[in-house]
């Protein structure tokens, strides 16, 4: 099965230079002076609907955007009597996070981030919200006016931002549908690589990642540093990890580890990538190889001490 | 007494050895020449191989070499020294090298030697050989299509393969005359002169046969199928009698690489075509002399991707990304067409005296119209023609523009298609004239490691400098003191992956 998409973006009939050129230039004008006059929206799926107080219900985020953009940070004004309840980037047009999906110390939901090379389009997804209401009553979740879209130019310029609010009708006994997809898809394979920070005066080695969950969304990030190299679903389970974000500084700043960074969906599913070590440890310079040193030392001298005990005996024999 | 009291100390050290029994053998024990300070060298480097992937690269790979110490991972190696005829070309520390920016059709022969972390070198390995592409306006010449005649009875896979005269990309069919861009499955080994592809389900009692053309990495497409049939008998059978039959359209088959994304348009003539999936590099190509090209991509699963084309041109400047966000579903193949690739675009003066000219240069599709655009006050549009090589030069009249900064930028049209915009230049234009300083390895804003890309790596460095007091001004790339939004949109913008 094949689907097909052609970019035709502008049709010129009896191509002139002077015409191409009129045409270039009332395009290009538009982009010069930066005018938002196609403002990119940001909505919510559902944009009104019914729920109860029974269980929780899922809200999207989404954007529109005729102009190409690549960088957003939204700021959503909950009312008191929602809380939400977890976060889900799954098939999110945002790559690269700055700020992950939180709930400020105001009570706001906030995430920013970024797409390389920009998005235009209809209904991308940014987020995917868990909501559970309080209590009954009619409620709106909007946008704050605080929130950020900026245009894919070389200086970031901000697109005026449209917006509706979500209306919720809430009445209490009412059980919502949750359509949660069951995901056994472990994140997309990624590459962790090595980069140096600086810190101080000094600089210090630091691992950075990113990748993503079309499903069910990125939970997090662990990191575990072992001299021991391994398979990467061995150190899955045999390996202590900790919880990281990146960059993480490395605690290994000799680089002798192998290092491992465990990428976890929201549903469990887990994908382990390993950055190898770039000075990895002789066996006599590993923990062991210490006491196997002054093991075998200590054998000799026992042998020694033995064969010299048993001439001696030989002797006075 | 004192034989109890050594006997003691013994097991007391012995006992933790049980410990790491299983990851030492005795072999451990031995103090090997290398570890104990010898000059002992690494083994040489052993099946070392060539293999020309472009008009302008060769991959090398080859066997790891192992220190004296024996362990595994080998922890004594510290690299490897790369000799391209002959002459000392440069060292790594992995097992494989992309040699880059060689000449067309040219032979180059390579040796590989080890060498420890106390700079003991081994020898060098056995020479290889490899030609680049050479550059062709033929089509590709088929032949030695396989398999042919009757495979065995229960043969559910077998290998289709041929081979070229020339590099090229295969495609094949199951119906006749197919040209090459309509045929539906790639090769899942192509690019080069042997194209090879697993088939899949076949049963017993069908005749299978494949239509395949293939089009010269110059972008020469085969105006005729080339078949390969072969046939595989139904079981002999002595209850019942006749049935069978080809009935039906016959078996499906399921090539093992499906591939997801198909992405085709036009860059420049023989230039590195590069695709990135959510901001990260997946792959590459080489577009053909008219400047078209095609980058398959499989083993994508479900979900929302945003893919960007990025293409180098003849001087290794990078065009700006074209982007585009699909929707993918497990077993569709998704062709983007019509990606038309914005030229690049260069100045020679960061300052020029008004009056004199700005000479501006780039590449894009051959025979292009390219339209520059000077931003200022009024805004002025100056075209140009490129040549059958996508080059393409102006010499802009600065007296034209008022004193003060100035920015310019271009794209090109060809037929009905016109490209997005290539990045924008700043320049001023003033009392005196000041070249562009020489390009000291690469200069792209946003790459902030100095690796000649804009990266996760710069995303990161930038994450960290992120509500911290006082980042550095290369990593500020909006100047305004502190790392925010803008910051990253500027270097979103400037992405290379």
């Amino acid at each position: 099965m094949q689907k097909e998409f052609t970019f035709k973006n502008i049709e010129i009939s009896r191509i002139s230079a002077v015409l191409v050129s009129t045409l270039f230039l009332l395009v290009a004008l538009q982009v010069v002076a930066i005018k938002p006059s196609l403002a990119a929206t940001v909505s919510f799926d559902p944009q009104e609907t019914t729920v109860g107080t029974k269980t929780s219900f899922l809200v999207g985020v989404n954007i529109d955007s005729e102009t190409a953009i690549n960088a957003v940070q939204v700021v959503i004004d909950m009312p008191d009597s929602m809380v939400v309840t977890d976060f889900s980037d799954g098939d999110s047009v945002i790559n690269l996070w700055v700020d992950r999906p939180h709930i400020n110390a105001g009570g706001q939901i906030v995430f920013s981030g970024i797409i390389p090379g920009g998005f235009s389009g209809r209904g991308g997804r940014l987020i995917v919200m868990t909501v559970k209401a309080k209590e009954e009553g009619v409620f709106k979740i909007f946008l704050d006016s605080s929130s950020k879209i900026l245009q894919n130019l070389p200086t970031a310029p901000a697109d005026s931002i449209a917006s509706l609010p979500l209306t919720l009708h809430v009445s209490s006994g009412r059980d919502n549908i949750a359509n949660i997809l069951p995901d056994a898809t472990p994140p997309e394979p990624f590459v962790p690589m090595l980069v140096l920070l600086p810190n101080g005066k000094d600089n210090v080695w630091s691992v950075v990642f990113e990748t993503q969950d079309k499903v069910s969304g990125m939970k997090g990030y662990q990191v575990a540093e072992s001299w021991r190299f391994m398979p990467s679903d061995k150190a899955a389970t045999s390996l202590s990890f900790h919880d990281a974000e990146s960059p993480y500084i490395l605690i290994d700043q000799a680089l002798t580890s192998y290092i491992y960074v465990k990428a976890t969906d929201n549903q469990g599913n887990v994908r382990v990538e390993m950055v190898a070590a770039r000075y990895p440890l002789r066996w006599y310079e590993r923990p062991e190889g210490y006491i196997i040193t002054i093991v075998v030392v200590l054998f000799a001298a026992y042998v020694f001490y033995i064969n010299k005990k048993r001439r001696r005996r030989d002797r006075k024999a | 007494m004192k034989k109890i009291y050594w006997t003691v100390i013994l097991l007391a050290l012995i006992a933790p050895l049980s410990l790491f029994a299983s990851s030492f053998t005795i072999t451990a024990l031995i103090c090997h020449n290398a570890d104990c300070g010898d000059a002992t060298p690494p083994t040489v480097p052993a099946d070392l191989s060539a293999t020309a992937v472009s008009f302008t690269e060769i991959n090398l790979s080859w066997t790891a070499s192992v220190d004296p110490d024996g362990s595994s991972p080998p922890t004594g190696m510290a690299g490897y020294k790369i000799y391209r005829d002959g002459a000392y070309l440069t060292s790594v520390s992995g097992t494989s090298y992309s040699d880059t920016g060689l000449q067309p059709g040219q032979l180059y022969s390579y040796t590989v030697s080890a060498f420890d972390q106390r700079a003991n070198e081994s020898d060098q390995s056995p020479t290889v050989s490899a030609t680049t592409f050479a550059y062709s306006t033929n089509a590709p010449n088929p032949s030695a299509g396989s398999p042919t005649g009757t495979l065995a009875i229960g043969t559910t896979q077998t290998l289709l393969s041929l081979v070229t005269d020339v590099a090229a990309n295969c495609k094949y069919g199951r119906v006749a005359g197919t040209t090459y861009v309509n045929l539906p499955y790639v090769f899942a080994t192509t690019g080069s002169t042997t194209h090879s592809t697993m088939l899949t389900g076949l049963t017993n009692g069908n005749t299978y046969t494949y239509y395949i053309r293939c089009q010269s990495l110059y972008g020469y497409p085969m105006t005729s199928d080339y078949i390969v049939s072969f046939a595989i008998p139904a079981p002999q059978t002595t209850v019942g009698a006749g049935g069978g039959g080809g009935g039906g359209s016959g078996p499906s088959y399921v090539p093992t690489n499906t591939i997801n994304v198909i992405a085709r348009g036009v860059a420049y003539p023989g230039s590195k075509v590069t695709l990135t999936k959510d901001g990260q590099f997946v792959g590459s190509s080489q577009a053909g002399p008219d400047a078209r090209f095609e980058i398959d991509q499989s083993g994508i699963g479900d979900g929302t991707f945003t893919f960007g084309v990025s293409a180098t041109d003849y001087r290794g400047v990078k065009s700006s990304l074209f982007t585009f966000t699909v929707s993918l579903t497990s077993g569709v193949t998704t062709v983007i067409s019509g990606i038309f690739i914005p030229p690049t675009i260069s100045i020679d003066k960061q300052e020029v005296r008004r009056g004199d000219p700005l000479t501006v240069i780039g590449q894009s599709a051959p025979q292009a119209i390219v339209s520059m655009l000077f931003h200022s006050a009024e805004g002025l549009v100056k075209s140009t023609n490129a040549d059958s090589k996508g080059l393409w030069a102006y010499q802009f009249d600065t007296l034209n523009l008022d004193y003060g900064k100035h920015t310019t930028q271009a794209r090109s049209a060809t037929g009905t298609d016109i490209s997005t915009f290539s990045q924008l230049l700043g320049f001023t234009v003033g009392t005196k004239n000041v070249d562009m300083p020489a390009a000291v390895g690469c200069k792209i804003i946003g790459d902030l490691n100095g690796d000649c890309r804009v990266d996760l790596a710069d995303f990161s460095i930038m994450l960290y400098w992120y509500h911290r007091d006082n980042p550095p001004a290369y990593v500020d790339l909006s100047g305004d003191g502190k790392i925010d939004l803008i910051d990253f949109s500027i270097l979103a913008y400037h992405w290379t992956g």
